[in-house]
């Protein structure tokens, strides 16, 4: 079921690329509205700056901690333990003072990006109109190369069909009781020949009708 | 189709007095009628250069002539010449033929087209979107208003079979042949069609036109998949994950709905900036909406577990794969052979070999004869 998601959707965004136009601009009206890159860095970079600022808070309480113990110590007359403690608070003072430093430079980095800028977005709605008819026209597609396969007895895709049989040029004649196109064969390999011969037969057999007239289908230049 | 008739028949001897003017001679009058004389609805213009050609110069303008042709009751209709193609009757058999025809196959294609009436329901949810846009502004007035169905069916018409005419862009109707003509019975600018989808925009023909996608058959799985348009502008503009000539691109995300038949069902536009796993629990429910299929299929865009919860909230199935560095294969899970597949391909089920209660997501493995396992 998975593996089908290629040739569903992938493959037929490449056909609707190709012969769809699906990658072609629509409409250049643009909608103005706030800058959601900058909110996102904004939000990132006050969520850092927060985080920053409890660290500090952290290690000034522990600085204090750590001082009341320094002087629990003295008090105490003790002589290595203070020493220990003297030494634990000098690094605890040297982490408090690089935690205020790294809320700074945080507290200037979530500044720098300024006030609310604004930005553009596409108005979608000539795109959406124009998408929408891209994809009714590959399921017209899809849906006339289904009845048209069910007439042949070789395998054809529409990439081949399209400037084979769609791309190619020729005549038509209306006369009061049918309808006759001629498709031209000028350049047309003997391969592409005999495929092309096939489906114009598959088309004839299709047994369609234009106001009531059956159309024909005929190749033109078709060497013997 | 044929044009309206000349007022009147042309003779060289019924000619209208050639007076002196004071732009034009009588001689250059005269040349003037017997050139309109051999072509009765030969356009102006045409008719300059004609006389340029034989090294006269008339010093007067276009609308100096039609002036002239007017009061002589030799004017044409307005517009450009309708090539129209031969339609005698000839003995009662031969109603039309164009020895010429560009890209018959869409032609045959549009007669497919017509006799399944594919445009009817298109043409149908326009008109209604139409009457709605003059029930909620009644003061509204512009020209798409007072289209016939005839008319919509064509100009959409127009834009339907472009792409097919190897037209992508709208301007490329006036620089590019194409055969509009035959194949709809009227030729358009490219003016007319950007008016017209113009038109269709302050309409929101978009979401009147996007039910017409859906077929009639419900299909059993729906699959999802994001496309990205990169867009160039000088304005500030969200950007995405379109790079081109390594540079991040503005543009636009398409993101498309088709069923297991490969049939487009729906599509809705979103910015670049926003990531698929953030828009495809409501989109997804869209799409259920409209088609009334829960179940979908999606790429790793939305491979999380949390994702898995989520559409599971709203009621919703979804199919999609683990990434590589998620498993080490067979070995990741208490697997339990299901079946072989026609290559030959192991089908294998099962949950975690280590239990994960947060993750109640059921998995499949694939292990192909050759190659990695997919899970």
């Amino acid at each position: 079921m998975y593996r089908e998601r290629s040739e569903i959707q992938e493959n037929s965004f490449k056909r609707m690329i190709d012969h769809g136009a699906l990658n072609t601009n629509y409409g250049r009206k643009k909608i103005v509205g706030p800058d959601r890159h900058q909110q996102r860095e904004q939000e990132k970079r006050d969520q850092a700056l927060e985080a920053a600022q409890k660290r500090l808070e952290k290690k000034a309480e522990e600085v204090r901690a750590q001082q009341a113990k320094v002087v629990e110590s003295e008090h105490k007359g003790h002589g290595k333990r203070l020493e220990q403690r003297q030494r634990a608070l000098a690094v605890l003072e040297k982490e408090s003072k690089d935690a205020q430093a790294q809320h700074t430079k945080l507290a200037a980095h979530a500044s720098a990006l300024g006030p609310p800028r604004e930005r553009a977005d596409r108005d979608f709605r000539k795109q959406t109109i124009m998408t929408i008819r891209t994809l009714l026209l590959e399921n017209a597609l899809t849906s006339f190369m289904a009845v048209l396969v069910g007439t042949l007895t070789m395998q054809v895709s529409l990439d081949c069909l399209l400037p084979l049989l769609f791309a190619r040029s020729g005549a038509r004649m209306e006369t009061d009781s049918q309808m006759i196109y001629w498709i031209s064969t000028t350049g047309v390999s003997a391969a592409y020949q005999r495929l092309l011969t096939a489906v114009v037969d598959g088309l004839c057999a299709m047994d369609w009708r234009d106001q009531g007239k059956p159309i024909r289908v005929r190749l033109k230049g078709l060497s013997p | 189709m044929h044009l309206a008739p000349s007022q009147c028949t042309l003779t060289e001897d019924a000619h209208p007095p050639f007076g002196v003017g004071r732009k034009l001679s009588d001689i250059d009058k005269a040349l003037l009628w017997k050139f309109l004389h051999e072509d009765a609805e030969c356009p102006t213009r045409v008719l300059l250069d004609k006389v340029a050609h034989r090294q006269r110069v008339i010093a007067v303008s276009v609308r100096h002539l039609n002036r002239l042709r007017a009061t002589w009751q030799c004017n044409r209709p307005k517009g450009r010449p309708r090539h129209a193609a031969c339609s005698t009757a000839a003995g009662g058999a031969l109603v039309q033929i164009t020895p010429h025809l560009s890209c018959v196959g869409v032609h045959l294609f549009a007669h497919w087209l017509d006799q399944q009436e594919a445009f009817e329901p298109v043409v149908a949810r326009l008109q209604q979107a139409i009457e709605a846009h003059k029930r909620a502004y009644p003061e509204d007035d512009f020209a798409l208003l007072h289209h016939r169905a005839q008319t919509l069916r064509r100009r959409f018409g127009a834009l339907f079979f472009a792409p097919l005419l190897g037209i992508e862009h709208l301007t490329a109707f006036d620089t590019h042949e194409h055969p509009l003509q035959t194949l709809l019975g009227r030729g358009y600018h490219s003016t007319t069609l950007s008016q017209f989808l113009g038109q269709l925009e302050r309409l929101d023909a978009a979401t009147a036109l996007l039910p017409a996608l859906v077929p009639d058959q419900a299909s059993q799985i729906t699959y999802v998949d994001g496309h990205m348009i990169a867009y160039w502008s000088r304005t500030s503009m969200h950007k995405g994950k379109i790079t081109m000539l390594g540079r991040l691109m503005a543009g636009s995300q398409a993101v498309i709905a088709h069923n297991e038949a490969g049939h487009a069902l729906f599509v809705r536009y979103y910015p670049p900036d926003m990531h698929l796993s953030h828009i495809i629990v409501s989109y997804c429910q869209q799409v259920a909406m409209a088609t009334g299929t829960p179940l979908f299929v999606i790429d790793r865009a939305v491979n999380a577990v949390a994702m898995a919860w989520a559409f599971d909230d709203q009621g919703l199935g979804l199919l999609s794969m683990l990434d590589d560095n998620e498993h080490q294969g067979l070995e990741s899970f208490a697997a339990t052979e299901v079946g072989t597949l026609d290559d030959g391909t192991k089908v294998y089920s099962g949950p975690w070999k280590v239990p994960r209660p947060d993750d109640p997501r059921q998995f499949v493995m694939v292990e192909p004869p050759e190659g990695k396992t997919l899970v």
